[in-house]
């Protein structure tokens, strides 16, 4: 399935999924949308890392990486003011009461609905 | 004679004219008595001692019972003092009559007698009262001997009457008062011996007086206070104090009743004691209610000592009072150490504060309920605690005092913690497999096979993805046995086992590992089966793997070769999803890597990735904290 958006074109999105099937996905689905991917990345450090260097546009994150909640990312980004979603398989009451204004969006999540939030996330609305 | 009328003196309390001078001067000859001249001598000594008398005298004289009396007597006459003077006293008191003529008779006939306590009104400081006089009667006889009068002498014991009708007064009194509140009343001698009846006693004990006498009365104390009873007693006697004891004492009816017993020394004025007073008062409800409260009580404390919670009282802003045993056990802090706000020392110092403010409230909520952390010193660490009171307060509503528990309800939050996190990991995994499986569905159609075969690709890979959830909740938290995982895999495919081999120590998978080997090899063997050892009849298929030390980190190499193939036949027509997995998802997932070659005899492949424990979608190393 392929998406146009064209706000998304040339925007830098930064992915942090842990499994590699939807990680995968994520990134073919923004290519195709035109924009480029930061990741995607399997655990947070690496994600860290890489925000070390580069500012993305936009993010969205998984908060389950493997080992539980991990909350050094969106931390990271809020530093930065860059704006990003939680994809999440939780509910809410997992997530710390900090990123409560985040929009958060509950998998599984299909390909537009990724690109729509990406867009979202872009114009800052 | 008339020498001894003249030495009279004047009566001050008497009529204007006394009654020497009224005898004197009495016109006798009018009455039957006849001129005092004529009198016998007998007649004149009388009035004369009569007249000398400071007594009450009358004389009464003849068979015409003529009236003489001397001054005092004069009180007695009240109106008729000087009327009645030789007169008839028949005539005179013909009304009353009957009181005086038999006694009067009586002396006539030679008799004397004494008559006590006789009430006759008189007129005493101008108003008539009630007067008490014993009176004496005698007989007065004449020169002849015969007795010609009687001589009446009155002593006023009004005074003593009065007294002994209050005496008796107040014994009534006493009497009534005693018996309204004891059952037994009665009286031993100085050295506590019973020797003398109370029939109060006989009544309510059914003990006749000679069960009772000596120490017999000991006898009717129940047998279990018998011997406290005695020495009590005793002790009292000897030490010359109040007696006050309380025992079971039979009744009348055979049954036990409470009493309390009090006596007390009579003293004569030289302060010798003469004898003991004593009474029983019958006490058993109050002793009866009062057992029935301790009973009550002692239920209540086992109660409190029994209950898991730690139970305590307290004042205003939560100044405790009292602790039960439980909160010493729990805490370590004595009971003496929690009063007032000494119980906050175990309470985590960052809860202190907002407990305290709790308790200020307290009393304008009616109720106190916080949960806060208490140190647990055996198990050295904090543990939650929920506290809650209520007051108790008295008939105007003000608040006494605060009863209150705390229950450990740290194992509950725990266990609610652990119930919130499996119920979020239950959703992770149930929404990532889906996730997972909407990613297979897309892949697997890669536009040349037809639908059969993409559904059995599709069923093929679902399979899979269910039997390694199958394995991961039947043993939630534990790991999965590798060389198990590849028989089901090799099993589903129908291979037989005389055409591979597995070779390779125990090894058990996290979770995640599992899920992401599972598919690779379910991949691989899908492969054998279309393309590859399983294939063809002489097709082999070697497992083996072991584990490898690298940067200190043990690390499973799988290696997963085909023989028996030939090489032309292996060729996959692209880049499958079989072959994505293997080379992607183990070094994106698992930190490992993946190859495969297509080699003279078949496809080998690569597996390697750390073995991390915990390294799971479900995390179960998270859940047991």
């Amino acid at each position: 399935m392929t998406v146009t958006r064209d706000g998304l074109r040339g925007a830098c999105v930064l992915v942090l999924e842990d499994d590699y099937l939807q990680a995968s996905d994520l990134r073919v689905a923004l290519e195709a949308a035109g924009a480029r991917v930061l990741g995607p990345f399997g655990n947070a450090d690496e994600a860290a890392a890489a925000l070390a260097e580069v500012r993305p546009d936009c993010a969205v994150l998984d908060v389950n990486l493997g080992d539980g909640p991990s909350f050094a990312v969106p931390e990271a980004l809020t530093q930065q003011a860059v704006p990003f979603a939680f994809l999440t398989g939780y509910d809410a009451d997992t997530i710390p009461d900090r990123f409560a204004d985040t929009p958060r969006f509950e998998k599984p999540v299909d390909a537009a609905r990724v690109l729509a939030i990406a867009e979202r996330l872009l114009r800052g609305t | 004679m008339n020498a001894q009328v003249a030495t009279i003196p004047p009566q001050p309390s008497g009529p204007a004219e006394g009654m020497a001078a009224r005898i004197r001067n009495h016109d006798w000859a009018a009455t039957p008595l006849g001129p005092r001249a004529y009198w016998p001598q007998s007649l004149k000594t009388v009035v004369d001692v009569m007249l000398a008398s400071p007594s009450m005298i009358s004389l009464v004289w003849g068979a015409e019972a003529i009236h003489l009396y001397n001054d005092e007597f004069t009180a007695l006459l009240r109106e008729h003092h000087t009327a009645a003077l030789g007169r008839s006293a028949f005539e005179m008191f013909a009304r009353s009559r009957g009181a005086f003529a038999d006694d009067l008779a009586a002396g006539m006939a030679g008799k004397s007698a004494r008559l006590l306590a006789q009430r006759y009104p008189v007129l005493r400081d101008g108003r008539l009262q009630d007067a008490w006089f014993d009176v004496d009667y005698a007989p007065v006889r004449d020169e002849s001997g015969q007795v010609a009068g009687v001589l009446w002498t009155l002593r006023d014991v009004t005074a003593q009457v009065v007294a002994q009708a209050a005496l008796r007064e107040s014994e009534v009194r006493h009497r009534l008062l005693v018996g309204s509140w004891a059952q037994a009343v009665w009286e031993v001698d100085a050295q506590g011996v019973v020797v003398t009846d109370s029939p109060s006693w006989r009544a309510y004990t059914g003990q006749t007086l000679e069960e009772r006498l000596g120490y017999g009365w000991v006898d009717a104390i129940h047998p279990d206070d018998r011997a406290y009873a005695e020495r009590q007693w005793r002790e009292s006697v000897a030490a010359e104090q109040l007696v006050d004891a309380e025992f079971r004492l039979r009744t009348a009816d055979g049954g036990w009743r409470w009493t309390n017993v009090r006596a007390a020394p009579m003293r004569a004025t030289d302060g010798t004691i003469l004898r003991w007073v004593g009474m029983n008062i019958d006490i058993d409800a109050r002793r009866r209610a009062e057992e029935a409260l301790h009973a009550s009580e002692a239920r209540q404390q086992v109660l409190i000592e029994g209950v898991p919670q730690l139970v305590w009282r307290a004042v205003e802003e939560g100044r405790w009072t009292w602790a039960s045993p439980q909160w010493t056990d729990f805490t370590a802090q004595s009971r003496e150490d929690s009063r007032g706000h000494g119980w906050l020392g175990p309470v985590h110092p960052d809860d202190r504060a907002p407990v305290r403010a709790t308790w200020h409230e307290a009393a304008t909520r009616g109720a106190f309920d916080a949960e806060f952390r208490l140190l647990h010193p055996r198990e050295g660490r904090y543990r939650w605690v929920q506290a809650r009171a209520t007051p108790v307060r008295d008939e105007r509503g003000a608040i006494v005092e605060w009863l209150g528990t705390c229950t450990d309800v740290d194992d509950l939050r725990g266990l609610q913690d652990r119930q919130r996190l499996l119920l979020a990991e239950l959703q992770h995994r149930v929404r990532n497999i889906l996730a997972v499986i909407r990613s297979i569905v897309s892949r697997s159609d890669d536009g040349e096979r037809s639908t059969e075969e993409y559904v059995q690709h599709l069923q093929g890979r679902i399979s899979a993805l269910a039997r390694t959830q199958m394995l991961l909740t039947r043993n939630a938290g534990a790991g999965i046995n590798l060389e198990e995982m590849i028989r089901d895999e090799l099993l589903a495919q129908v291979a037989g086992e005389a055409r591979y081999t597995l070779d390779g120590p125990d090894i058990e998978l996290s979770p995640k590992a599992a899920e992401v080997l599972t598919l690779a090899i379910h991949e691989l063997a899908t492969n054998a089966t279309k393309y590859g050892a399983f294939a063809r009849a002489d097709g082999r298929l070697a497992i083996a793997w072991r584990i490898e030390e690298r940067d200190r980190e043990p690390w499973l190499v799988l290696d997963w070769t085909e023989s028996g193939v030939p090489i032309v036949d292996a060729v996959p027509r692209r880049q499958g999803f079989g072959s994505e997995l293997i080379a992607r998802r183990f070094p994106y997932e698992l930190g490992g890597m993946g190859s495969f070659t297509l080699r003279p005899g078949g496809l080998a492949s690569r597996i390697e990735f750390p073995l991390r424990a915990g390294d799971s979608i479900l995390r179960t190393d998270a859940i047991d904290r």
